[in-house]
């Protein structure tokens, strides 16, 4: 029974996805089969929540089998373990909110349907990614939800800057993929087969041994993990995906698609804790992504940017986590993470709804009484990512900031507790700019009723979600930690004195003023393009190739095709030369045609 | 004798084809041409086909030949053509072709006498036989079709001839 | 009483070379139709003697082929030469080079 569950799991919203592509349907009907087929997964998911044992026992359904060719076996089976429950529980339940939020916020959309079939595909391919058995199932869901992500990011797709967006995040994305496919390659030839269990059991053997090959590919696995996740140095296209619809950026670019990265190495953790030296790297990359898009958030102006960076700068903390071994923090920040940032989304999505499509907060202010939800759901969700005490996301990070700690990581421990003061201080600062403070641009919506029971239920979520999964703690039981005072009370205590240092700069007028020293200047356009990454990108690699594109201008290639064709003109034009209709030329050249053949016979040895 | 006589008529039928071919004056030529014609019909006398002959006299020689001659009378070449072909034939100009005619000669002489050599030492015995008589049986047997192919080859050709021949603005055109 | 094969053949492609000088020396498109005329006479040559060389008269059958053919083609010929002099008052046949190209 719970096979058939599981099997039922992503092939519902597929086969949805599959009916919205080539039917036409009214509204009112695409709105019901989309929402509904999420819905379905969701209860799945709940009714095996509800009845599987407390320890909880893998669960696999084998749907047939997909390559049998030289060694390579693979099948088209779903395995379903404690990391992997929370991972489609998280998708199902938050995707099905976010579904409800769409049908509300594109109600006047004409592409609607067209809308909900990309995202019900999304929903599909996500789940076969985290369902998956093997690493090439992985791989075609991994692909698959890279696809919908560029179909979602370009949805508005007349203007152009949305396409470009779009090409920015498939093409960044693709470098990774080609990296983890090289890391998969790499994989078979070692363990001989793509089955996670097999690679992670062979793997265990050699914990600890550091091997050349297996750092190699844990590196490349990671580097396309890098590259869906958005860490350094892949990051720079998360911002810019931003341009598509904001329950877009809720489901994809905060809960579900960023992710991947992460589920991808806590799934394979017995792989990587054979490779040291990559874990070592994994943890140093993720402390550096998450100063990067901490001090990148606290200068920017469009609402959506403020939190692309902040989800750039939390998924650096799951990295940090998983490099120092904290596999069970860094999968419950990711439940938690998934909860508040969807909710500060949505909420962005309903205020920039409201508001005409405004993105800029320093045109909004003092929205506090007209839009008490909004409010609500905006001051929540920044206390969630602040850390502030008692929510959601103060149980995750403390426990990740801990973990860290005891395994003696000085340095990574006081990036990720800067980090947390530059999290709370951007946070203050978007809640005092957007909601307190004068008035300077009145919504001229109220908010619909589905897009505020929507954020209610976030809103609890993200206040009473921060207890550890019982799948997650018996998968990856939490080592204890003894922390000094200093450990144990400085994170807690630095979010309150970033939030007061905020209020200050609130209060004199510092935020959205005009800036008078050149030095300041320099380093606040420097930490809103996102420490120039994209300039930098540009010079190292569109220049050149646009260098080399130049020089290429007669396209060498086709000038070999072109030569050919006035080669041919030429021997034409020649040839042309002898139908000039003079009849005498004509029985001429007859005669000497005979004459030719005659003479080649005679020195052929004549005819017989 | 029957070889001498044919060596004679051989000899007077290529200088008579000599001459036509390089005369400048078209009513000569035509005329060289008919006793070209006549030599040829004594050689077919020779090999025993005396219907071919005759053929040869009465259509060939007295017909075609006629019918050039008609043409040449009509467009006045007899005159004209002798300035006429001061510029169209010269030495010069025939050099080439004499050439390429020895080659074609020599060629195929070379071709039929490679190999043993054998089949050009078979001789032409005289026929014995009426000729004439199997020819008539033949074109009513066998080749009954042929002539009817001829005769519409022959209609064809008159119907063209004329159709080609009107001239544009006569009152004629456009009747069968 | 005997005549040999081989002075036949010769005699023959002799008038044949005749009539291929003809053709390929002269402007005159009259001339050019006499050596034609030549050419098939020396063909028609050939196939009379083959005929006496083999048992049938075949070789005649073709020779009145021939001669059917010969006509129809002077008559055709010979209206086409008179309405090209009526075009162009000459004969030379270098005037007949419109298909050029």
């Amino acid at each position: 029974m719970h096979q058939t569950l599981l099997t039922l799991i992503p092939i519902v919203p597929f086969l949805s996805a599959l009916i919205l592509f080539s039917v036409r349907l009214p509204k009112i009907l695409v709105t019901t089969l989309a929402v509904s087929s999420i819905g379905v997964a969701a209860l799945c998911v709940l009714a095996i929540q509800l009845t599987s044992a407390t320890d909880f026992t893998p669960i696999q359904a084998v749907l047939g089998q997909w390559l049998d060719v030289a060694g390579v076996k693979l099948s088209f089976a779903f395995y379903l373990d404690g990391l992997s429950l929370m991972m489609i529980s998280i998708i199902c339940g938050v995707g099905w909110l976010i579904h409800v939020f769409s049908a509300a916020f594109m109600q006047q959309d004409c592409d609607y349907r067209r809308y909900f079939c990309y995202l019900n595909l999304f929903v599909a391919a996500m789940l076969i990614l985290v369902l998956a058995d093997n690493l090439l199932l992985l791989y075609l869901g991994w692909e698959g939800v890279g696809l919908c992500s560029y179909l979602l990011i370009g949805f508005w797709h007349d203007k152009r800057s949305n396409n470009i967006a779009a090409n920015k995040a498939f093409i960044m994305t693709r470098i990774g993929d080609t990296a983890m496919l090289l890391g998969l390659l790499l994989l078979f030839w070692q363990f001989g087969s793509l089955n996670i269990s097999e690679i992670n059991q062979q793997a265990a053997l050699q914990m600890g041994t550091n091997d050349v090959m297996i750092n190699l590919s844990c590196l490349l696995l990671f580097i396309g993990a890098a590259g869906k996740s958005a860490q350094f140095p892949l990051q720079n296209w998360l911002p810019d995906a931003m341009a598509g619809p904001t329950p877009v950026s809720a489901l994809i670019h905060a809960a579900t698609m960023v992710t991947a990265g992460i589920y991808l190495i806590a799934r394979n953790i017995s792989l990587f804790s054979a490779a040291n030296d990559t874990l070592q790297l994994i943890a140093v990359v993720g402390t550096i992504t998450l100063l990067l898009g901490a001090s990148a958030a606290m200068v920017q102006s469009d609402l959506k940017r403020i939190l692309a960076y902040s989800t750039i700068s939390q998924l650096g903390y799951m990295f940090l986590a998983l490099g120092v071994g904290a596999n069970g923090a860094a999968s419950f920040h990711l439940m938690t993470h998934a909860f508040f940032k969807a909710l500060l989304f949505l909420a962005a999505g309903a205020l920039i709804y409201c508001m005409h499509h405004q993105h800029n907060i320093f045109k909004m202010g003092g929205l506090a009484r007209k839009m008490p939800v909004i409010t609500a759901a905006f001051i929540t969700g920044c206390a969630a990512l602040s850390a502030l005490p008692l929510l959601s996301g103060f149980f995750s990070k403390e426990l990740i900031l801990g973990q860290v700690i005891s395994g003696d990581h000085w340095w990574l421990w006081l990036g990720g507790v800067l980090g947390g003061f530059c999290t709370a201080f951007y946070s203050a600062r978007l809640v005092l700019v957007v909601f307190f403070g004068p008035v300077q641009q009145q919504p001229n919506k109220k908010v619909p009723i589905m897009m505020s029971a929507v954020l209610v239920a976030l809103i609890m979520l993200s206040i009473f979600g921060g207890m550890m999964p019982a799948s997650i703690n018996a998968q990856f039981p939490a080592a204890s930690v003894e922390l000094t005072p200093l450990q144990h009370y400085l994170p807690i205590a630095s979010p309150f004195i970033a939030m007061a240092l905020a209020f200050l700069c609130w209060r004199s007028g510092l935020f959205g003023a005009p800036l008078k020293s050149p030095l300041v200047r320099t380093l606040h356009s420097w930490l809103l393009n996102g420490w120039q990454f994209d300039w930098l990108y540009q010079q190292i690699f569109v220049r050149p190739y646009f260098f080399i594109t130049r020089l290429n201008r007669h396209d060498i290639i086709d000038g070999f095709y072109r030569a050919i064709e006035r080669l041919m003109l030429a021997l034409h034009r020649l040839t042309s030369l002898t139908q000039n209709g003079s009849l005498r030329l004509y029985n001429a050249s007859i005669l000497l045609f005979v004459l030719g053949a005659l003479a080649w016979v005679i020195l052929s040895g004549g005819v017989v | 004798m029957i070889e001498t006589i044919f060596a004679i008529t051989a000899v007077i039928t290529l200088i008579c084809a000599l001459i036509t071919v390089s005369s400048h004056n078209v009513v000569h030529a035509l005329l060289f041409m008919v006793i070209m014609m006549l030599a040829i019909a004594l050689i077919f006398f020779l090999l025993g086909a005396p219907f071919a002959a005759a053929l040869q006299i009465i259509v060939y020689a007295g017909a075609i030949m006629v019918l050039f001659i008609f043409v040449t009378m009509m467009l006045h070449q007899g005159e004209r053509s002798i300035e006429g072909e001061k510029t169209l034939f010269t030495l010069s100009g025939a050099l080439l072709p004499v050439l390429l005619a020895l080659t074609l000669f020599v060629e195929v002489l070379v071709l039929l006498n490679t190999g043993d050599g054998s089949n050009l030492n078979q001789v032409v015995a005289l026929a014995n036989r009426d000729t004439t008589k199997e020819i008539g049986l033949l074109l009513f047997g066998p080749y009954h079709q042929l002539v009817a192919l001829a005769a519409l080859m022959l209609l064809s050709a008159l119907i063209g001839a004329i159709h080609i021949a009107i001239p544009a603005n006569s009152k004629t055109e456009g009747q069968p | 009483m005997i005549i040999p094969l081989g002075w036949l053949v010769s005699f023959s492609l002799a008038l044949f070379a005749i009539g291929v000088f003809g053709v390929v020396a002269r402007r005159n498109l009259i001339f050019i139709m006499i050596s034609i005329e030549i050419m098939l006479n020396a063909v028609a040559l050939l196939f009379v003697a083959g005929s006496t060389l083999h048992p049938g008269s075949d070789g005649q059958i073709i020779y009145l082929l021939i001669l059917a053919m010969a006509a129809a083609e002077v008559a055709i010929g010979l209206a086409l030469v008179i309405t090209m002099f009526r075009r162009w008052q000459s004969l030379d046949v270098d005037l007949l080079s419109k298909m050029r190209g």
